[in-house]
């Protein structure tokens, strides 16, 4: 759709000016506070949330996509409002899109440094929180500086400058997700009732850039009978259309590069190649049917949200996720190829389809957090366990305990297995997904030892790793998308499902052989008379060691062999190998300690309890050395609480084993072998 | 244990033998020698310049005769030597970033020792320019009081609150005198 | 500690457990120590100083050694040997960690034939270019090459294992003599003052710069360099040269002193290939709307004589012909794309896949027997 000829230069002049227009317009009167938008209903954002996009390489519902942009800026995913009023995810996008002006006078960028909030010249606040309108121009007057640290090294760069781009970046991509819609949502006023009618636009109401495009046929002979006359002897009606081409124009102009929300799947193989955004596809003149009709859809669906038409909503999205016909249900089955090897002819494709979709999956997943259940049951468990030990029989209360860490444990396999489904992945592929399992690994191990033990150690070593480990995975979580696809070098679901598989759940039974040692150590300390449990304590020491280590040797040579199959090398020398070569090498010394009888039964409770170290040092320490092929995790900020992790393993391990070592020798007992 | 340790050690470490230097005779097919170059082991040659060149962020440009150009970093695309008058030259930069159009225009005036012009008088001291990759426009900035100080920029907007900005910064008269070929290199710019 | 071996040598003594107790303590150590300094000197000057060597000098100190990885996991070796030979019990009791024990012997022979016959490289193709030989990573040759033939060049190569300071070399096929001054793994030129210059300098090169040492590069970008006498060579151009191994350098054209020219360059090892391999052409695919790569494939000729054979070169899904491996390795993109492949000989490649099947037999078999006796429950106080 071409402008005609007097426009294009009345459109440049206008082009010019509309960049600088934004800044300054919408003038806006709402109480700085209230989250609510008048504009559209509370329950806008979840009836747009199962509408599928493709994002970061992925399709996913709008729900993760407005989860993850939310916690882009907010760090958490419910905007929190004076008088306790929140505002959900969903609901927050909703407004960021369909009501623009509520949207940017909302606090929902949090700075969380001071320095920067200074060097930003922002007011100080104890939040930290800002809205889009208050960081448009600190951002924008900053863009020279900006320019400068991008092009300094990574390492060279303060916190602040990091923070800085980071900051610029959160800014330009959510006011660009805002702005992205708004060839579809009701900007334009007509002035003139009889052109409305005409055009077949719904009286009284403004109309989108969309609705005007299609009208545009209509409008254009008016434009043109309009070229020859003088201005004075133009009609009202004929001034109501050229104020609506002009605007329609200046649309163009400013809003039509924003292109964040890719809605309209290609023609085809939607999984690889690239969804068009509603601007992009209005753009285009090579659309196909489908694709025009889906706009259409799609188009009718935001009028009837931006008028609070929320029962005809309720109807045109579902009807417009069918015609999609992108989001099949999940199907399990056995590929033809495992990593190269043919599966025989019989069994390849043997599977079935389960009753639903990724991405009704995905929203399940993202409103329903099992983890934060899973912490929960495991700290009401170690409540009821902490209260067994007060009592002289505890039996029934640890086994309301054990109830409670069984259901945790129900809970956190959900999320995993649910994890599993929508990726379609092993479940260890990122590191939040090694925490996640490690802590499942070391939860499920504590199970089996309380069940065969029945005495309360299980239920320390499952609860405490257990906790732990969801507490870090928090921290992850809200750092983004966490479903991300992978990259190409680690894109191979066997080695996945083998390899990592393995060690990780090496690094968990250390974890555990490591916690039970350091229970050894405080029982010893504080009731070295009770010398039956110190021994059965003593017993698990060895079969613990053996099972870790086995997992351990075993997921070093499997991922030596991943490595030769990948790469042509079998050993590297590599951080990550070396991280996992420490481990085997630390139970292998402790095993061979005892045998040799280097080690006494104190000694080897030790060195057990050090363990922990080894994992944490291989887990996450290798990440932070960033050298060679292993490093696809993030880093910042960890070193300090890997050393602190690290410091504080030691001196729980320390304190008690010098003060039984020094009670030892001035009791002149031999010390127990 | 420890003296069979120690036994075990030293013998060991008798076996250990040097690396041995081998000397191989091979064939490798005909393949041209490469042209005599002016010694200079440290440090890049500027590619000499006249035809198009492309870039890792996609855009693809015709540099007019005896331009050259040196490679970019992270956030700049490239940087442009343009001969002007005898042995002198300027130099352009050119970037793709975010902010808005007429703050960045106002910080060139500054730059040159200009006040900030209004958004109207700023639109009019605007040359609009038709690029491959979309309209744009040219921004001639010369200070007479500061003659020196001359900038000659280009902007085109791109999608995403992006633009591509082209600053060529020197005295006036030779951005004079480069004005035309800038315009036609800007015009050149497609992705 | 039981006291019985320690004041005696006896070959028993060398499968006692306290050797490999303490050989372990000191490995642990040496890869702490060396996987920290990767940070600073880069993966391959840590695996040549701390895991590949016989001797470490701690922060290079003089007269001060301590055993390096090879040294360490030799020990180990032996220790391993003489228990299997001198104190296993061959009981059914034992027969998991018997086969565990053999599983590890396996890797570690593995690791030896690795070692010492091992060759990594790559090969570089655009779109319809062949080869027939590859680059070592970490090897250097000299090369002298000889362009008089019309159909191919011949090349003399003196590989690194000649880069000693004062020890000269030459080959009976050449009339040239080598004899090295300086050579630094890593180095920097640096201008030449006039004083500095004299007149055995022969190549522009060498009267222009001199060399400057660098440690080793934190990211393996190192450039080689040293000053060579070159002898052999007719009247006035005998003397020092200076190379560098840096391909875009012009290279240095001598004539011996039976009037034959020849090309020196300093570059990484050539390795010939048993055949030739082309490439036809190279893809990349990204994740959608993305910019991030989700696989890269090359497709390839390997031709042999009159043999030609189609094979698709993958991520996962390398080439092997003749005991030589091609990795997809990386690309550059331009008119005609560029694939790198990465190749790879290794004599003990299929070792470890039997080491690991014998260990995890092993430590599996020895739980199963050991395991009920391990975990028991809390006998319940009064």
């Amino acid at each position: 759709m071409t402008p005609s000829f007097p426009m294009k230069y009345l459109a440049i002049l206008l082009a010019a000016l509309s960049w600088l227009i934004p800044a300054s317009s919408h003038a806006y009167e709402k109480e700085a506070g209230k989250l609510a938008s008048e504009r559209i209903t509370a329950d806008a954002g979840e009836l747009l949330s199962p509408i599928p996009v493709l994002h970061g390489g992925r399709i996913m519902p709008l729900d993760s996509f407005a989860k993850v942009h939310l916690l882009s800026a907010y760090h958490k995913s419910t905007v929190k409002g004076e008088d306790k009023e929140k505002l959900g995810y969903n609901q927050w996008f909703a407004q960021l899109v369909l009501d623009r002006d509520a949207a940017y006078q909302i606090k929902f960028f949090r700075l969380r440094n001071p320095d920067l909030i200074d060097h930003l010249g922002l007011e100080e606040r104890l939040d930290g929180l800002f809205s889009l309108d208050e960081l448009r121009e600190p951002i924008d007057s900053k863009s020279d500086e900006i320019q400068i640290i991008y092009e300094k090294d990574t390492d060279l760069r303060t916190l602040v400058e990091k923070q800085l781009l980071d900051l610029n970046n959160v800014v330009r991509t959510i006011f660009a997700v805002s702005r992205s819609l708004t060839a579809l949502t009701p900007e334009v006023m007509v002035m003139d009732a009889k052109l409305a009618a005409d055009m077949h636009f719904p009286a009284g109401k403004a109309i989108s850039y969309y609705q005007l495009s299609e009208a545009m046929p209509k409008l254009e002979p008016i434009l043109t009978g309009m070229q020859g006359k003088p201005s004075n002897e133009h009609t009202d009606y004929e001034r109501a259309a050229y104020a609506v081409a002009e605007q329609m124009f200046r649309m163009q102009q400013y809003e039509s590069s924003f292109q964040s929300i890719a809605l309209i799947p290609p023609a085809e193989d939607p999984d690889s190649n690239p969804w068009l955004s509603p601007w992009e596809a209005i753009a285009r003149d090579d659309l196909t049917e489908t694709q025009s009709s889906q706009l259409a859809q799609l188009s009718e669906v935001i009028l009837a949200l931006s008028f609070k038409e929320d029962e005809k909503a309720k109807e045109l999205i579902p009807s417009y996720i069918d015609s999609l016909d992108i989001t099949p249900n999940i199907r399990l089955e056995i590929p033809e190829t495992i990593n190269a090897w043919k599966v025989p002819g019989f069994l390849a494709g043997i599977g079935f389809t389960l009753p639903f979709s990724k991405n009704a999956t995905e929203m399940l997943y993202n409103h329903f957090d099992s983890f934060e259940y899973s912490l929960a049951f495991y700290v009401l468990g170690f409540i009821f366990l902490a209260i067994s030990w007060l009592q002289a029989n505890g039996k029934n209360l640890r086994w309301v305990s054990f109830s409670w860490v069984t259901l945790g444990f129900l809970l956190h396999t959900y999320g995993l297995l649910l994890r599993m489904l929508i990726r379609g992945r092993p479940p260890v592929t990122t590191i939040y997904e090694s925490i996640i399992f490690v802590g499942f690994t070391c939860v499920l191990v504590g199970l089996i030892v309380e069940w065969k033990r029945r005495d309360g150690l299980g239920l320390i070593v499952a609860i405490v790793p257990g906790s732990i480990l969801h507490f870090v995975g928090f921290k992850y979580a809200i750092e983004g998308d966490t479903l991300k696809p992978l990259v190409a070098v680690l894109d191979s679901n066997f080695w996945l499902a083998t390899h990592v598989v393995t060690i990780t759940i090496g690094y968990g039974t250390s974890a555990v052989a490591g916690l039970i040692a350091t229970v050894y150590l405080y029982v010893r300390l504080f009731n070295q008379k009770n010398k039956a449990l110190l021994q059965s304590i003593a017993k698990n020491f060895v079969g613990i060691t053996l099972v870790s280590l086995l997992f351990a040797i075993v997921g070093t040579i499997l991922g030596g062999i991943w490595g030769d199959q990948s790469w042509g090398r079998f050993w590297g020398w590599d951080p990550k190998e070396n991280g996992a070569l420490l481990i085997c090498l630390w139970l292998l010394l402790i095993v061979h300690g005892k045998w040799g009888k280097q080690l006494d039964e104190l000694g080897y409770a030790t060195m057990l309890s050090l363990t922990s170290i080894t994992v944490l040092v291989a887990w996450f320490g290798v990440n932070l050395l960033s050298v060679g092929l292993h490093s696809y995790g993030f880093t910042d900020g960890a070193l300090f609480w890997l050393t602190l992790s690290c410091g504080a393993i030691a001196v729980i391990t320390f304190v008690p084993a010098i003060l039984i070592y020094l009670r030892d020798r001035a009791n002149s007992t031999p010390p127990q072998n | 244990m420890y003296r069979t340790l120690a036994l075990l050690t030293t013998s060991l470490a008798l076996v250990a033998c040097k690396k041995k230097g081998e000397i191989v005779e091979y064939t490798v097919p005909k393949s041209p020698a490469p042209g005599e170059m002016p010694a200079m082991p440290a440090g890049m040659a500027p590619t000499s310049g006249g035809s198009g060149h492309a870039h890792g962020s996609g855009f693809h440009w015709e540099l007019p005769a005896n331009w050259s150009e040196k490679a970019g970093s992270a956030m700049r695309l490239a940087t442009i030597v343009i001969p002007t008058v005898g042995e002198d030259s300027v130099e352009a930069s050119i970037s793709v970033f975010g902010g808005n159009l007429a703050a960045n225009i106002n910080r060139w005036r500054q730059q040159a020792g200009l006040e900030p012009l209004e958004d109207q008088a700023l639109a009019a001291s605007m040359q609009p320019v038709e690029t491959r990759v979309g309209p744009g426009f040219i921004t001639p900035i010369y200070n007479d009081q500061a003659p020196a100080n001359g900038i000659l920029g280009a902007i085109i907007p791109l999608p995403d609150e992006k633009a591509i900005f082209i600053k060529a910064t020197g005295p006036n008269d030779q951005l004079k005198s480069i004005q035309s070929d800038f315009i036609l290199f800007t015009e050149s710019i497609c992705k | 500690m039981s006291q019985s071996s320690a004041s005696k040598f006896s070959i028993k003594s060398l499968a006692s457990a306290g050797i490999f107790y303490y050989a372990t303590l000191w490995l642990i150590v040496l890869v702490v120590i060396g996987t920290i300094a990767q940070k600073y000197s880069g993966l391959q000057f840590c695996l040549d100083k701390y895991f590949s060597s016989w001797w470490i000098q701690p922060l290079d100190m003089p007269f001060v050694v301590v055993p390096g990885g090879r040294l360490t996991m030799a020990i180990i070796m032996v220790n391993l040997t003489a228990k299997l030979i001198f104190s296993t019990k061959w009981k059914w009791k034992m027969i998991g960690i018997n086969i565990t024990h053999i599983g590890v012997m396996i890797l570690m022979i593995g690791g030896v034939v690795t070692a010492y016959t091992t060759i990594e490289g790559n090969v570089a193709l655009k779109e319809g270019e062949q080869a027939n030989q590859f680059s070592a990573f970490h090897e250097l040759e000299i090369a002298v090459i000889d362009r008089s033939s019309a159909d191919e060049d011949k090349v003399t190569a003196f590989s690194d294992g000649f880069f000693r300071v004062n020890e000269p070399f030459s080959a009976d096929s050449l009339p040239l003599k080598f004899n090295i001054l300086e050579y630094y793994p890593n180095c920097e030129p640096t201008a030449r003052k006039e004083s500095e210059v004299n007149d055995k300098l022969i190549n522009r090169a060498a009267q222009n710069f001199k060399l400057k040492a660098l440690t080793h590069d934190a990211k393996d970008q190192n450039l080689a360099g040293m000053m060579v006498d070159i002898s052999g060579l007719k009247e006035g151009q005998n003397g020092t040269y200076m190379l560098l191994n840096s391909p875009g350098l012009p290279r240095i054209s001598v004539t011996a002193e039976d009037g034959k020219e020849y090309e020196i360059i300093l570059q990484r090892r050539v390795y010939k290939l048993p055949f030739t391999i082309k490439l036809d052409t190279f893809t990349r695919e990204l994740h959608a709307g993305t910019s991030m790569a989700s696989a890269y494939s090359s497709m390839v000729e390997v031709i042999e004589g009159d043999t030609h054979e189609n094979v698709k070169i993958y991520m996962n899904h390398p080439l092997r012909r003749h005991g030589f491996t091609f990795y997809q390795a990386s690309f550059t993109q331009g008119e005609r794309n560029t694939s790198i492949l990465q190749v790879v000989y290794n004599d003990g490649e299929s070792l470890p896949y039997y080491a690991i099947i014998t260990i995890a037999l092993g430590l599996l078999l020895h739980l199963v027997i050991q395991l009920p006796r391990l975990i028991v429950a809390a006998k319940q106080k009064a």
